[in-house]
């Protein structure tokens, strides 16, 4: 009887820690590759990603975009590694990255575009202002600023996505730095 | 000793349930997951043909961490009985990207406008014996295919054409680019 009570008990308790191990695995903050604050899964667009991106994408439910098309990142975080407050403003410098277009927009932190009464989701390499020869500057706040700003909502948590589309390929890999990645400067908070 | 030893052997074979219960899970996921991107598309917009996705906007629920900049639309495949033609013409200088995936994720093929010959897309998507009958036609005839033939690897998915609203007033104008990408099973 004791036997039995402790097959049982060891049987619940792996499959607990087994079911707990897959959820941390799974987790979108802990895949791929981190450049600066932007976190990556390149590999999640192609015929070779792994079982764990598999599972991970069919968990999320998302559609990333395969590997021809472009690569996606997200920063949950600003440069410094703090995480990003819907009560600050933060400064995020696009310089010209390894691709045919880029586009930055603000989500909440299910995935889904965040309300505003800009009506104005994301900015994409061709919309945005900037002067000649300098990076594109974009303003993430609650509050309207002047420029390109790019509303959030106040009091909710967000992440900035950032979509490169038609790469190169030595942008789907290492090749990327930091300092060829949009930059995120906390400008201030309320 | 022996207790310690025993409760070794009981920790031991409790972190086994542990890995097996893990790996089970990890691969059994994507064929399993209710909540995966084909169930929630088949669900939301199931249908034949190219269907337009609604943009991205607050509210949205049905596929997250899409881009707001983008307009996508899909067409969902199953080579058990014929195969599926994909074609449009593309116009100059405008994105528009294809991708390939299986009912579980696994995304087998992308392709851009770029990588397009004569400003047009023509795909034949097969299956491995779709696709060997086709060649043995071509034997027959010695003409090469005019198609990018594509064999998928297994035979129900969805292929979904992304293109981007790169200004202001382009959404018409994307939306047009994806309607305009035919997908139909061959008769």
């Amino acid at each position: 009887m004791a036997s039995l009570f402790k097959i049982i008990a060891a049987g619940l308790i792996g499959v607990t820690l087994g079911l707990l191990v897959t959820i941390y695995t799974l987790d979108r903050d802990r895949r791929g590759f981190k450049i600066g604050p932007w976190r990556g899964t390149p590999h999640d667009g192609t015929a070779e990603i792994d079982p764990y991106g598999l599972a991970s994408v069919a968990r999320v439910g998302e559609l990333p975009p395969g590997a021809a098309e472009g690569v996606s990142f997200e920063a949950a975080t600003d440069g410094v590694g703090a995480p990003l407050s819907p009560s600050c403003d933060y400064r995020v410098s696009v310089h010209t990255p390894a691709a045919r277009y880029w586009s930055l927009s603000a989500l909440t932190t299910a995935g889904f575009p965040i309300a505003n009464q800009a009506d104005r989701y994301a900015f994409t390499s061709a919309d945005v202002l900037r002067d000649q020869n300098e990076p594109a500057v974009i303003i993430v706040s609650a509050r309207a600023r002047p420029g390109n700003w790019l509303p959030v909502s106040s009091g909710k948590a967000y992440i900035l996505m950032l979509r490169l589309y038609d790469s190169s390929p030595s942008a789907i890999g290492t090749a990327l730095d930091a300092g060829s990645m949009p930059t995120i400067e906390k400008t201030g908070c309320r | 000793m022996e207790r310690l030893i025993r409760f070794c052997l009981w920790g031991l074979a409790t972190l086994l349930v542990a890995a097996l219960t893990h790996l089970t899970a990890i691969l059994l996921l994507p064929d399993v997951a209710p909540g995966d991107a084909y169930h929630r598309l088949t669900a939301a917009y199931g249908g034949p043909g190219m269907i337009l996705l609604p943009a991205a906007k607050p509210g949205d629920r049905v596929i997250p961490f899409r881009d707001p900049a983008a307009v996508q639309g899909i067409c969902f495949f199953d080579l058990t009985k014929a195969p599926v033609r994909i074609k449009t013409n593309l116009e100059e200088g405008r994105m528009l990207a294809l991708s390939f995936r299986t009912r579980t994720g696994k995304i087998f093929y992308s392709m851009t406008d770029r990588g397009a010959l004569d400003r047009k897309i023509d795909v034949r998507l097969v299956s491995e014996t779709q696709l060997a009958a086709l060649e043995a036609r071509d034997d027959e005839t010695k003409a090469p295919p005019a198609e990018l033939r594509l064999q998928a690897p297994i035979a129900k998915g969805v292929v979904v054409a992304t293109t981007l609203i790169t200004r202001p007033g382009e959404l018409d104008g994307a939306e047009t680019r994806i309607k305009g990408v035919t997908c139909q099973p061959e008769r």
